[in-house]
């Protein structure tokens, strides 16, 4: 179970440094180039990961997946983008903080619309707690 | 070290809508996943953003803010690695008996917290920032109403 618990915090520090080196290429060459190397990198680095799961099996089934689902890859590119170029104007902290904070009551909201919230109180008050926590930051400290 | 009490609202108001734009990211390749598996859909998508990319590059003409005008160091070229890497890693926590609550919850944490180390020591060259008590305001407040979304609001 701690092995779990391991994973799962490497899996944010992973996050973090992805968004960070993605960063520092974006001072260099341009966030949008940064997200084209970053496209590019991980799709080289997928290809053997996707032979060892699957062996490439699903490239026979691809009709049957619905049009919308490839455009995940396109919302990517421009969150890598943006991502890239933001963390300099804000540092990772803020931007971790705020896109956190977007990400989930974006991702409420939905479920909220499709009808997935069991108990609404308690969503309102993690969503309000967050505003919240965005909010804290206009209130600078000098 | 420098503070940065004076960004434009304008940057906060961006990240906070990338926020957005993530959630439905993840909701798409979700739901690839779910048809295949999401090794194939981080393979999908991470393939269809490299010729989407290019279009784009082509197509921007304004030029973007570039400080750095020395050759980008080799590892700055890693972070596609380790972005599709937390994929993978994602998948088998998610299946285990930490569920997806757990792993987002704690996938939260270790974001913060390497955010916080990173930012405080200026690591990978990007900008080093003081970190303000304020700041950790801010990530309890975020983490605090987030487990509260994801243990108790679905």
């Amino acid at each position: 179970m701690s092995f779990l618990i391991f994973l799962a915090l490497f899996n944010g520090i992973l996050i973090s440094l992805s968004r960070i080196l993605n960063a520092r290429l974006g001072l260099h060459i341009g966030a949008l180039r940064s997200s084209f190397w970053n496209h590019l990198v991980g799709f080289l680095f997928l290809i053997p990961v996707v032979f060892y799961f699957n062996r490439f099996s699903f490239a026979q089934n691809l009709q049957d997946i619905p049009l919308y689902a490839w455009t995940g890859g396109a919302l990517g590119v421009v969150f890598v983008w943006s991502s890239s170029w933001l963390i300099p104007k804000l540092g990772l902290t803020q931007s971790t903080i705020l896109v956190i904070a977007g990400q989930m009551i974006f991702s409420s909201v939905l479920d909220f619309w499709i009808g997935k919230i069991d108990s609404l109180v308690p969503a309102l008050v993690g969503t309000l707690i967050i505003i919240a926590g965005v909010l804290l930051g206009k209130r600078r400290p000098s | 070290m420098f503070t940065d009490l004076h960004v434009p609202k304008i940057y906060t108001i961006f990240a906070f809508l990338s926020g957005g734009l993530l959630s439905l990211m993840i909701l798409i390749n979700g739901k690839l996943a779910l048809h295949t598996d999401s090794s194939w859909s981080s393979l999908t998508a991470h393939f269809v953003g490299i010729p989407f990319s290019a279009l784009l590059i082509g197509l921007w003409v304004q030029k973007e803010d570039t400080s750095r005008n020395e050759s980008p160091p080799l590892w700055s070229f890693m972070g596609g690695l380790f972005g599709a890497l937390t994929v993978i890693l994602a998948a088998t926590t998610f299946n285990s008996s930490l569920g997806v609550s757990g792993t987002i919850a704690l996938s939260l944490l270790g974001q913060t917290l390497l955010s916080l180390i990173i930012d405080s020591k200026g690591w990978f060259g990007v900008a080093q920032r003081t970190i303000h008590r304020n700041d950790i305001f801010q990530l309890i407040f975020i983490l605090v109403g987030s487990c509260i979304l994801i243990f108790w609001a679905r």
